[in-house]
């Protein structure tokens, strides 16, 4: 099996305090405050071979989101590099970036094609698009008279139809109702089905046995643990 | 678990904030955004006049407006347009050339900030950013490059074929300077938001210090009569901004002699000298400009 993503030696660091203004970064550069860091991720290091999903587990604030912004590319690394493929499509918040003043349909276009895709070949899928969100009646409205879960609903369909080689899907799956989350992962164990690669962040035990091949445990954003699902599960228990 | 049967496309390296990964590739890149521009560029022009009934027409009356009140105020009250023939299409071309570089300037300044949302969420080549902005201002230009023609039609006389020329310069200065800035002060806003208000203040001193409302000549014989006159006068025209209005005036405005007899030759070999070695400088400040916004935009949603 080949490796699709490699996560090499990762780091991130965020500062705890702020200069905003030219002011302060002109007299209080030196103050000992703005070089306080924290790291929020320290020596990542793993790979996700083709075609398998990576289950990413741990508590609150243990730097998985940061992880899976790093390996979108939402975030940059402080140290190390990470190489995955440029077909990706991160489910971390659905329907950033649509126009509230555009309609659906038209939100399927500029959506898709922040997400890589060209016109034709969007055109080509919206049908089924519409057809998976579920929304034909108001796809034609502007999208800023949607609800919450008709909103989730469409940036999902968009984004599983931008024919992503890697799926990073973070907690957003909560937002919608049970049917259309139950569609959202026999469409996830479909596209398991045709060799797309996944990482997937949750707090669910659960999902992690359905869905995943391996998982990985972080913890104060170090790596705790890595392996088999069954054992890496008895690991996050074990946590003190 | 079954064997992928997904063949592997090509891969992206994402490196550490400070690394880049070279110029090349990030041209490389930000071509391959083709379809993102294009998109970006009618959500900015679709979304902004929506609902409005003008739509696209309202891009045009700021400028019209603009020269009404300066082809009034200053060409009859101040007494301008007395030494400069058909003054009014005299200062639309400098304005539209001057629209052009500012609109692009200050909306590709803020336009990181405003577009927080899709940073934080999205990966896509970030250079697109300020290249819209670039864009939005091009198609204003455009529509603002019709009504000139009609003002050639008005007053009967078109500016000459050779003359034309000059836009080519033109063009290569304007394209790389408003590009560049728009990189540069995008990502500086994003780390000091004083840097906006910068801005704001510095197209107000670039306007008035191109020669958009009155003809280069006026400066050049205020500033002979100071001390340090050749220093000064050399420091006005190293100016781009009035390089580009100059060398766009030269090439639209149709009478080349003012009323007063004064030969309205730009552009003799010394000024066609100093013209292409601003586009050198220009282009030079676009890969500087981008190396600075590769290295920065590395922290970017952390920063937003």
């Amino acid at each position: 099996m080949s490796t699709v993503v490699e996560i090499n030696n990762v780091g991130r660091e965020f500062r705890k305090y702020y200069q905003s203004t030219f002011k302060e970064f002109l007299t209080d550069r030196h103050a000992k405050k703005f070089n306080k860091v924290f790291w929020a991720l320290r020596n990542i290091s793993f790979n996700v071979e083709s075609g398998s999903t990576v289950g990413l587990i741990g508590r609150n604030g243990s730097g998985k989101s940061t992880l899976l912004k790093i390996i979108s590319g939402v975030l940059t690394p402080s140290e190390g590099f990470v190489t995955r493929p440029v077909a990706t499509a991160a489910l971390l918040e659905l329907g950033a970036g649509f126009q509230p003043d555009m309609t659906g349909r038209e939100n399927i276009f500029l959506n898709s094609a922040i997400l890589g895709r060209t016109k034709k070949q969007t055109q080509s899928q919206l049908d089924s698009i519409i057809d998976f969100s579920g929304i034909e009646e108001f796809i034609d409205t502007p999208v800023k008279f949607y609800s919450s879960g008709m909103y989730a609903r469409l940036g999902f369909a968009i984004a599983i139809h931008t024919d992503p080689e890697l799926l990073l899907v973070d907690e957003v799956l909560a937002v919608g109702d049970e049917p259309f989350q139950s569609k959202c992962f026999s469409k996830i164990k479909q596209m398991q089905s045709e060799g797309c690669s996944i990482v997937l962040v949750t707090h669910s035990a659960q999902n992690v046995r359905d869905f995943c091949d391996s998982a990985v445990l972080l913890d104060h954003g170090t790596l705790y643990s890595i392996g088999e699902v069954d054992e890496v599960l008895e690991n996050y228990q074990k946590l003190p | 678990m079954t064997e992928p049967i997904r063949k592997i496309g090509p891969t992206v390296t994402l490196v550490p904030i400070g690394r880049t990964t070279g110029v090349f590739k990030d041209v490389k890149d930000l071509l391959g955004a083709r379809e993102l521009l294009m998109a970006l560029l009618n959500r900015e022009l679709a979304g902004r006049y929506k609902g409005s009934v003008l739509g696209i027409g309202w891009s045009l009356v700021r400028p019209l407006v603009m020269l009404f009140i300066y082809g009034v105020v200053v060409g009859q009250f101040l007494g301008a347009a007395r030494s400069v023939e058909q003054f009014g299409i005299f200062i639309f071309v400098g304005l539209i050339f001057w629209n052009l570089l500012s609109e692009s300037i200050s909306a590709g300044s803020t336009t990181l900030t405003t577009n927080s949302a899709l940073l934080k969420k999205v990966w896509f080549p970030r250079e697109v950013l300020p290249l819209t902005s670039f864009a939005v201002s091009v198609v204003n230009f455009f529509f603002q490059s019709l009504v000139l023609i009609i003002g050639y039609a008005i007053f009967g006389s078109w500016p000459s074929i050779e003359n034309l020329l000059f836009l080519v310069p033109v063009f290569l200065i304007v394209f790389p300077v408003a590009f560049g800035a728009g990189l540069i002060l995008s990502v500086l806003n994003v780390r000091f938001r004083d840097t906006q208000f910068i801005v704001e203040v510095g197209l107000l001193l670039g306007f008035w210090l191109s020669p958009i409302l009155y003809p280069w000549t006026f400066a050049m014989e205020f500033l002979a009569g100071l001390p340090a006159s050749n220093f000064l006068q050399q420091l006005y025209l190293a100016n781009p901004f009035a390089l580009v209005v100059m060398a766009a005036q030269q090439a639209l405005w149709p009478p080349m002699v003012t009323e007063a007899g004064l030969k309205y030759q730009f552009f003799d070999s010394v000024f066609s000298t100093r013209l292409w070695l601003t586009v050198l400088a220009s282009w030079v400040f676009l890969i500087l400009a981008q190396r600075i916004f590769a290295r920065l935009s590395g922290s970017i949603a952390a920063d937003l």
